[in-house]
C-alpha cells in the first residue's frame, strides 16, 4: 500500500500548488462577483415576493420555483451555448456567473424573505409612528434587523455557491476541479491530487464561516445575550462623544429644570 | 398633582374625528364613532378588552385605515385626502410593547426621525435627542441597548421617542399594560409630566386612578361606540349603567 501511494505523489501535488493556488482564487472570485450581485437581485426578489400586488408576487414567486428547481450544470450549459451565441455570455467566467446569478437569486431571495418577515409589525408600526414613509421604515428598521436574521443562511448559500462553480470545469472555466482533472491525467496521480482538491474545498467553506460569523458578532450588537459592546477605535470615539454629549447636557440644565420628572426620577431608577 | 379639578377647556379642538367605521373582514370593530379632542386636554379612554378602544387611538395616525369617516387634525383634513406620513408628523404615539429599535441604542433610537424625518444634521438631532432623554430621566443611559433597559426605562425612552418630535398630540396605547407592577409608577409619572405640559394628550389605559387623576375627558367604550363621555364626575356618577358597571368592576 505504502508503495502505492507513495510519498512521491504527495510531494508533486505540492510542487503543483502555484496552479492549485491560481484555481482556488478563480473559484473564489467568480462566487465572490455572483454574491456580490445576488445581494441586490436576491433582496429585490424578496422585495417583489412581498409585494401587495398580486401579479408582481406572482411573477417572483414563478421566478423563485423556477431557478431553484434547476440543476447548476443544466443552467451553465444552458447559458453558455444556448443563450451564448457570441453574446455578452461568451466566455466561460461569465457564463458561470450568469448562471449563479440566476439560480442562487432564487435561493437567496428566500432567505432575505424569510428575514424580513421575522422583523416584529410593532417595528414598522413605531418607525411610520414618527413619520417615516415605506421607503425610510425599510431601509432604516426593517433591513437592518432582518439582515441579522439572513446572515447565517447567506453565508450558506455562499458556501453553495463555492460549491457550485466546480461544475463550470464543463464549459472550460479553470477552476479547482479542472485544474485538478488537468493535473490527473498529466501526471496520472489520482488520489492525491482529488484529496487536495477536497480540501481546498473544505478549508474554504471553513474560513467563511468563521468570517461569516464575525459579521454576525457584529451585527448583534443590541443583543440580549452578550450584549456584546463593539471594540476598536470606531467604538472608543462614539464612547466618547456619547460620554461628551451626557456632560454637556447635564452641564446646560441644573437639575429639575423645568420638569418634575428629572428628580423624581434622575438617578435613582437604575 | 394639583392639576385643577375638571379644568374648563375652552381651546378649540385639535382633533376631530367624524362617523368613523372600521371592519376587519366581517367583523365591525367601530361602529361610528364622533369625538372632539380640544387642544391641551387630557382624553382618557377605557371600557373592557375588546371594545376598540386600541383601534380607536389608532385610527388618530392612520396606522388603522378607518373604512368610513373624516379625520382632521389642527384643522387639516387628512380622512379623505392628506398623506398619512404628514399626519404623523405630528401626531406621536408609545405603544403597550414599546416597540423601540433593538439594533439601535437608547440616544439612536430617539436621534434617529429627527435625522432621517426631520433632516437635522447628526450633532443637532443627538443633542436634543439627549436632552430629552433628560427629561425622561435616562441621562445615564445613552448608550444602552433597549435589551440593557427595565421595561420601565423602555418605555421611557418610546415616550422621549414620540416627545422629541415635538408632536401636536401625543397618543397612549395601554402603555404601562406590558409593565411589571413595581415599574408603572415611573412611566405614570413621565405621562404626568408630559400631561402637565401642556401636551394634548389621548391615553388608552387601565390605570384608573391614573384617569382620575389627569383624565379631563373621559370616553367609556364597549362594543365599538363611545357609551358615555365626560369629565371626572363621570367616575362618581356616571349616568349609563353599564358605565357604572365598569367602574366598579376595576375601582
Amino acid at each position: 500500500m505504502r508503495a502505492i501511494i507513495g510519498t512521491w505523489q504527495w510531494d508533486t501535488v505540492w510542487e503543483n500548488r502555484d496552479q492549485f493556488l491560481e484555481a482556488a482564487r478563480r473559484t473564489i472570485w467568480m462566487a465572490f462577483v455572483a454574491l456580490l450581485i445576488c445581494l441586490f437581485t436576491g433582496l429585490g426578489m424578496a422585495v417583489l415576493r412581498l409585494s401587495r400586488l398580486r401579479l408582481v408576487r406572482g411573477f417572483a414567486s414563478l421566478y423563485v420555483n423556477f431557478f431553484r428547481g434547476a440543476p447548476i450544470i443544466v443552467l451553465g450549459f444552458w447559458v453558455y451555448y444556448g443563450i451564448n451565441q457570441g453574446t455578452y455570455n461568451k466566455t466561460p467566467f461569465r457564463a458561470g456567473i450568469v448562471a449563479l446569478t440566476l439560480m442562487h437569486t432564487a435561493f437567496l431571495s428566500e432567505v432575505f424573505r424569510s428575514g424580513i418577515l421575522a422583523v416584529p409589525k410593532g417595528q414598522r408600526e413605531a418607525a411610520m409612528s414618527l413619520g417615516m414613509g415605506r421607503a425610510r421604515t425599510f431601509a432604516t428598521v426593517v433591513l437592518p434587523q432582518a439582515a441579522k436574521v439572513a446572515l447565517p443562511g447567506t453565508g450558506n448559500d455562499f458556501i453553495g455557491m463555492i460549491k457550485d462553480t466546480s461544475v463550470f470545469y464543463a464549459i472550460g472555466y479553470a477552476e479547482i476541479l479542472a485544474t485538478t482533472k488537468r493535473l490527473v491525467s498529466d501526471t496520472f496521480i489520482v488520489f492525491p491530487n482529488y484529496t487536495a482538491a477536497l480540501v481546498i474545498y473544505v478549508t474554504i467553506a471553513f474560513i467563511l464561516d468563521f468570517a461569516f460569523r464575525q459579521v454576525e458578532r457584529r451585527l448583534s450588537r443590541g443583543d440580549a445575550r452578550g450584549a456584546t459592546q463593539s471594540r476598536g477605535p470606531a467604538a472608543r470615539r462614539r464612547q466618547q462623544r456619547i460620554a461628551a454629549l451626557h456632560d454637556a447636557v447635564r452641564a446646560g440644565s441644573p437639575s429639575g429644570s423645568t420638569t418634575t420628572t428629572a428628580p423624581l426620577l434622575g438617578r435613582g431608577s437604575q | 398633582m394639583n392639576l385643577d379639578a375638571a379644568r374648563p377647556i375652552d381651546a378649540g379642538p385639535i382633533v376631530e374625528l367624524r362617523g368613523i367605521r372600521k371592519s376587519f373582514g366581517g367583523n365591525e370593530v367601530l361602529k361610528g364613532i364622533d369625538l372632539t379632542i380640544r387642544r391641551g386636554e387630557h382624553v382618557v379612554v377605557f371600557g373592557p378588552s375588546g371594545s376598540g378602544k386600541s383601534t380607536l387611538l389608532r385610527t388618530i395616525n392612520l396606522l388603522e385605515r378607518p373604512t368610513a369617516g373624516t379625520l382632521t387634525v389642527d384643522g387639516e383634513s387628512f380622512l379623505p385626502g392628506g398623506k398619512p406620513t404628514d399626519l404623523r408628523k405630528q401626531v406621536g404615539m408609545v405603544f403597550q410593547q414599546f416597540n423601540l429599535f433593538p439594533h439601535l441604542c437608547a440616544l439612536d433610537n430617539v436621534a434617529i426621525a429627527l435625522r432621517r424625518v426631520k433632516r437635522l444634521a447628526r450633532a443637532d438631532a443627538e443633542h436634543r435627542a439627549a436632552c430629552q432623554l433628560e427629561r425622561v430621566g435616562l441621562l445615564d443611559h445613552l448608550a444602552k441597548f433597549p435589551s440593557q433597559l427595565s421595561g420601565g426605562q423602555q418605555q421611557r425612552v418610546a415616550i422621549a421617542r414620540a416627545l422629541v418630535m415635538d408632536p401636536k398630540v401625543m397618543l397612549f396605547d395601554e402603555p404601562t399594560s406590558a409593565l411589571d407592577p413595581e415599574l408603572v409608577g415611573e412611566v405614570l409619572a413621565v405621562m404626568r409630566d408630559v400631561a402637565e405640559s401642556g401636551m394634548t394628550v389621548v391615553v388608552v389605559t387601565h390605570e384608573m386612578g391614573f384617569a382620575r387623576e389627569v383624565g379631563d375627558l373621559n370616553v367609556f367604550m364597549d362594543e365599538g361606540v363611545i357609551v358615555e363621555q365626560g369629565g371626572r364626575e363621570i367616575f362618581s356618577s356616571a349616568t349609563e349603567e353599564r358605565t357604572r358597571a365598569f367602574i366598579r368592576a376595576v375601582l
